[in-house]
């Protein structure tokens, strides 16, 4: 027997049985990692616009923001706006690179592996600037309820009312943001990561540059 | 059924045999390898739009699914029966096996003992595919896919011929 009769072997396969049309209608979006991914990328595109239409409406509208000078609201919100915008722009474009256009070889997981964990930087950059910016207001809303309130010596200390709410504001979110990026994009980076390991050990890498 | 559906499914018609046989070449279980048929179906059915007609659909076809398949990642499976299958499997040999069917379920079997690269590897050479075209469809060099060619008839030859003389 040769080794290329196994080809005889093989064409004797017969695929009449598969039915293409149920196969098609059970088709349900089995998440792999890049599915979750991609899934989560643009969940937190409409998010992040909902969020910030959500934050331009509650500004103009609620009374507290008068305790601000106007220019200050201003600035939070260009400063809020053009950070938005410059990571969604980064963020489209790598959309369209790895999930429009696909990934097809083996380098291209390479590089997607690189850029996603490029990308959770910047997304972990984007978050901690909206929260600083965030934080603000949401003390401008703790502080006019006047609830909470700091005395020292008989005098209500506002700076150190500030510094204190906005370290635990602060705190919060980070704890939260840091659990939703390993639970959300650094759990499936790690998979990825897994599979480009497995590939490496084939020496795939050496000879694909 | 919509007809965008009904002129995907006659494009894929003719050549669901890449489907069903890359899913049996990376799968043993038949449940993983209705979710990887799936999985495939799925990515051809998202990237139908970005087939440019520069290649043949078949050879489309043969990247998406080894591409798909590649990079699936299968649930968290015991190992348990794959071994005992291997340990059973071992007593037989192809080239001492008459009936057709159970050869062709050997060779299927020393499939599950290959890396997903080799897998890919030897359903193109199976496929009757040549170097080039393997090289092409898996985006490595000519050289690199007759290398890992030979590589790995070794060592499906090792797995599935008791007599270890036969050419590659």
């Amino acid at each position: 027997m040769k080794f290329d009769e196994l080809k005889e072997i093989w064409n004797q396969e017969s695929n009449k049985e598969m039915e293409l049309q149920a196969e098609l209608e059970k088709i349900k979006e089995y998440r792999s990692p890049f599915q979750n991914i991609r899934n989560n990328l643009f969940f937190e595109f409409v998010f992040t616009w909902i969020g910030v239409l959500f934050v331009c409406i509650v500004v103009s509208l609620v009374p507290f923001y008068r305790a601000f000078h106007t220019g200050y609201l201003l600035a939070m919100l260009v400063m809020a706006l053009i950070p938005t915008i410059y990571y969604h722009l980064k963020f489209y474009k790598f959309y369209k690179r790895y999930f429009i256009n696909g990934i097809g070889t083996f380098n291209a997981l390479m590089d997607f592996s690189k850029k996603m964990t490029e990308f959770i930087s910047d997304y972990r950059t984007y978050n901690y600037l909206i929260i600083l910016i965030l934080s603000n207001f949401f003390y401008a809303i703790i502080e006019k309820t006047n609830k909470i309130k700091i005395v020292i010596q008989g005098q209500r200390d506002k700076h150190l009312e500030y510094v204190i709410l906005m370290l635990i504001i602060f705190f919060l979110i980070f704890i939260t943001t840091e659990i939703y990026i390993n639970y959300k994009y650094k759990r499936n980076l790690n998979k990825i990561n897994d599979l480009i390991r497995e590939m490496e050990k084939n020496e795939l890498s050496d000879s694909d540059k | 059924m919509t007809s965008k559906q009904k002129e995907f499914l006659g494009a894929i018609e003719p050549h669901k045999g890449i489907l069903y046989k890359v899913s049996k070449v990376y799968c043993d279980d038949i449940n993983d390898q209705e979710d990887l048929r799936q999985e495939i179906l799925y990515q051809l059915w998202h990237s139908i739009d970005s087939f440019r007609h520069q290649s043949q659909f078949s050879t489309w076809m043969y990247r998406v699914a080894l591409n798909t398949a590649i990079l699936y990642f299968k649930k968290e499976k015991k190992e348990t029966q794959k071994i005992t299958e291997y340990n059973q499997w071992q007593e037989k040999f192809i080239d001492e096996v008459d009936n057709s069917d159970e050869r062709l379920k050997l060779l299927y079997q020393s499939f599950q003992h290959l890396d997903k690269i080799e897998k890919a590897i030897i359903f193109m050479y199976l496929e009757d595919k040549s170097q080039k075209e393997i090289a092409q469809t898996l985006g490595i060099s000519e050289v690199n896919a007759r290398v890992k060619l030979h590589r790995t008839k070794e060592k499906i030859k090792s797995i599935i011929f008791k007599n270890k003389d036969y050419e590659i």
